[in-house]
């Protein structure tokens, strides 16, 4: 493999690996502060995805069409969390898998019936477009590298607001203690609510991010959402910097394997999973 | 007395008097029958995992690996274009079976709570891409059965499974002993200690048990039963392919276990034929049945805390 | 009167990264005496009958039984080898029957666990055992109650009749006593008493009389280290005890 090449290449499983972050950390932040999974996660990444195609395509502004999907998305999270997660706390994991798999349905058959089966491209906005000279035979488009900075973006506000701010530490507490963070004093309802809504927006954002780099087609939550759970287990379950990590591994490792053993390629995020548990069996970062 | 509660007693004998004579009053509807027998056969994968989640405590994401196993072992031991007898094949395919889950389960059962749902999900895709990325097995269309085995035991034949009445009561058959293999193994001395290491390991543990023994011998009972249902299935339609292999696959067990009460066994038939029925209905109400489908899982959660079963037993048990 | 020595450590250790629970103890457990052993809390002694049984693995040093290395064996070969243990913080199956409680206990005793096919009712061995030991304790009346509806001495009695179902040579109590009122520790007493003649016992415990009572042989640790073993007269005596538990009442009143 020639340097070039090889360059292209991490590159390009950098910036996919940090978009699988900002989805995977939202599916982390819910688990370890909350306790729940959350299988609907990647409806939330399809529904960030469809709902921006549909702002574009009635606004003509990506701009526009982001920050209404990014808000209606946050309006649905909190919905979400208020009429239906809430029920969920004192129940089993088995009983949060079902609920959230009939979610998914629900979900599924929603963006069937109000946006069709065809798959939706959303073009990339102008000011974004176009590519800059990366090596001497190839150029970089410009939106990827601007997808790459906006997940980094996000991911420093992220460590910003967990470690610097009271809502960060009322979050890292509410890992460890629920009740302990109810005696200062704290709804935490609330917090529940404020941490649900926070998971969704990440995953939705990513969708929205990823529009103009995918196709938007029916099963795309399904088949992000698994990667999510490898991501998820590599890092270790709860952990935001074991996501991070996590993420860049399986981008890194599924570009470079799609490229050197394409027959292998689909299997291979799996067997490395399988690897880190052999060695790790609570993952990289398990708390 | 395997069969404790009365709930259960009630249920079984209803369900398997009605499922004794339902190809007598469909006589002439075999695509019904078909359907049934479908039901029938889901049934018995679902009461296998079942076992594994519910009792033996082993929530596995991967169970449909060893679904898809069953109809891809089958053809690949047989002859393409020659009957084979059932009842031997079926001996080979749960034989391998076995022995390959005997393989998966020692690596997986080092691992526990949410890091095993991890693994055992990691190897049913790896199953599944397997399969799907192959030339020789067929890739994504899969491989086709052409001919069905014929089934008889020291030369009398008395099951043609062309025939779907015929198919039909083989599968009830497969229902009935799945369903007391899995009793006689938990009201057993083997089922106590399973019992015992689902409601207290590590107390188990200390009595002197080795607990993931235990544990492995049931994952092979459990994925043995898979691998039946899968064969059965695959001859039912006459092919198989990767979608029989995928967390979708598993999942959708998961549910119609959950829905009909998790753990009490009888409750995966039920929850089998209600997930199956619900479909068909809301399928024929409406194009986008998964809307109601969701929206009757929501339900069903939030207000039948223990499943149907539960439900029945609240009304039924004094 | 010199007993075999039944169980030995030598040189153990427990290290937990920087903090020490246990410090290079070596101590010997003789056949049918029982051995008592008490420390302020903190002291390393739950850690101590965690690695007695299996539970947890040395830092260091070695565990002899009847001569014999066994310490970093899977916690299930201490028992085979009669090596039966109690959980001071209760570890019943609370939702199936006194009797069935006892019955895994001694299921492994007369017949084979991995039959699949014979009713878990039908051995008359198993059950008499486990009734057997339900009696012992004093819960001949409870055998076929619900664990988890029981009181809370009643299951402390239940937690002490599983170790006995299985049949084992030494008994590593932890605590058995805890929570208990006066009248139900006099029945514990009464039971060790008794149990004293057939087993070989290590006790941890917090009551004072009890142990000072029935221990044929008293270890004291403190912060992970050996003090004294000796007989009760001989510990109670000695003035580096007295500093160990007086000296923590002066912080104490300090503080």
């Amino acid at each position: 493999m020639s340097t070039e090449l090889f360059f292209v290449q991490l590159v390009n499983g950098v910036q996919y690996g940090l978009l699988l972050f900002l989805i995977a950390s939202g599916l982390t932040l819910v688990f370890g502060v909350m306790g729940i999974l959350n299988l609907a996660h990647g409806s939330m990444y399809m529904v960030g995805a469809y709902l921006v195609w549909y702002f574009v395509a009635l606004t003509g502004s990506f701009t526009v069409a982001a920050i209404l999907s990014a808000v209606i998305a946050l309006g649905l999270g909190i919905l979400i969390e208020r009429m239906l997660i809430q029920r969920l706390y004192n129940r089993n994991h088995l009983d949060q898998v079902l609920l959230t798999i009939g979610m998914i349905f629900v979900f599924n058959s929603l963006q069937s019936i109000l946006w069709g089966n065809d798959p939706y491209g959303v073009a990339v906005p102008h000011a974004l477009s176009g590519s800059v000279p990366f090596t001497d035979n190839s150029s970089y488009p410009i939106y990827r590298i601007f997808a790459a900075v906006i997940c980094i973006a996000i991911a420093a506000a992220l460590y910003f607001l967990v470690s610097k701010t009271r809502l960060g530490m009322l979050i890292r507490a509410g890992e460890s203690n629920r009740e302990m963070v109810e005696a200062l004093g704290v709804n935490i309802k609330s917090l529940y609510t404020i941490v649900f809504a926070i998971g969704v927006m990440l995953a939705a954002i990513s969708g929205i991010i990823a529009a103009p780099m995918s196709s938007i087609v029916p099963g795309m939550g399904e088949s992000v959402l698994i990667t999510c759970f490898v991501v998820v287990v590599i890092g270790g379950m709860g952990s935001i910097k074991g996501a991070f990590v996590g993420a860049l591994l399986v981008g890194i490792i599924s570009t470079f394997a799609a490229v050197l053993i394409p027959t292998m390629s689909n299997m291979i995020i799996y067997i490395f999973m399988i690897l880190v548990l052999l060695v790790k069996p609570q993952g990289l970062f398990a708390k | 007395m395997i069969f404790e509660k009365r709930t259960e007693r009630i249920f079984l004998a209803i369900f398997f008097l009605i499922a004794l004579c339902i190809p007598l009053f469909l006589e002439d509807n075999s695509f019904f029958v078909g359907k049934v027998t479908t039901i029938l056969i889901l049934a018995v994968f679902v009461m296998s995992l079942d076992f594994l989640v519910g009792r033996v405590g082993l929530v596995t994401l991967g169970h449909a690996l060893f679904y898809g196993l069953g109809g891809y072992l089958f053809v690949i031991l047989t002859p393409e274009y020659e009957a084979v007898n059932f009842w031997v094949y079926a001996f080979y395919v749960m034989g391998i079976s076995a022995l390959i889950a005997l393989v998966i389960g020692a690596v997986v059962l080092r691992t526990s709570g949410i890091y095993f749902i991890m693994i055992t999900l990691a190897i049913s895709q790896m199953g599944y891409y397997f399969f799907f990325d192959s030339l020789e097995f067929g890739g994504g269309d899969g491989l086709f059965i052409f001919m069905k085995p014929e089934t008889s035991i020291f030369g009398l034949s008395f099951l043609n499974l062309d025939n779907p009445t015929h198919f039909y009561y083989l599968a009830l058959l497969g229902v009935l002993i799945t369903l007391l293999t899995i009793k006689i193994v938990l009201r057993s001395r083997f089922g106590r200690i399973i019992e015992a290491s689902r409601l207290n390991p590590e107390r188990t543990e200390a009595l002197g048990y080795n607990i993931f023994a235990f544990r492995l011998i049931s994952y092979v009972i459990g994925s043995t039963l898979a691998a039946y249902a899968g064969l059965l299935f695959a001859l039912q339609y006459g092919y198989v392919n990767p979608q029989f292999m995928t967390w979708e696959m598993s999942g959708t067990a998961l549910v119609m276990s959950i829905l009909g009460g998790m753990g009490t066994i009888y409750g995966a038939i039920l929850g089998t034929i209600t997930y199956e029925g619900l479909q068909y209905f809301f399928e024929h109400v409406s194009q986008d049945w998964k809307l109601f489908m969701g929206g009757a899982i929501i339900l069903m959660v939030l207000l039948l805390r223990k499943g149907l079963a539960g439900y029945l037993e609240k009304l039924l048990e004094k | 009167m010199a007993n075999n020595i039944i169980l030995e450590t030598e040189s153990l250790s427990k290290h937990w990264g920087g903090i020490k629970a246990l410090n290079d103890i070596s101590l010997q457990f003789h056949d049918k005496q029982l051995h008592g052993v008490v420390g302020p809390n903190g002291a390393g002694k739950s850690t101590l009958l965690n690695m007695l049984c299996g539970t947890l693995k040395p830092t260091s040093g070695c565990i002899l039984h009847k001569g014999e290395q066994i310490e970093g064996m899977k916690p299930w070969k201490f028992v085979r080898r009669g090596i039966g243990r109690s959980f001071q913080k209760t570890n019943i199956y609370a939702d199936v029957s006194c009797l069935e409680n006892c019955a895994v206990a001694a299921q492994r005793r007369f017949a084979g666990s991995f039959n699949l096919f014979a009713s878990r009712h039908a051995n008359k061995l198993v059950r008499e055992a486990a009734e057997k030991a339900l009696h012992q304790v004093g819960l001949a009346d409870r055998i076929s109650t619900i664990a988890a509806e029981i009181s809370y001495g009643e299951q402390r009695q239940l937690e002490l009749a599983m170790v006995l179902a299985t049949d084992p040579c030494i008994l590593l109590l932890d605590e058995p006593m805890a929570g208990m009122g006066h009248e139900e520790s006099l029945r514990i007493i009464e039971l060790l008493n008794e149990l004293k003649q057939t087993y070989s016992i290590v006790l941890v415990e917090h009551d004072m009389d009890a142990i000072f009572e029935l221990s044929d042989q008293l270890t004291v640790l403190d912060n992970g280290t050996h003090l004294i073993t000796g007989t009760v007269d001989e510990v109670r005596n000695d003035p580096r005890v007295k500093e160990a538990y007086l000296g923590k009442d002066d912080e104490e009143e300090a503080a």
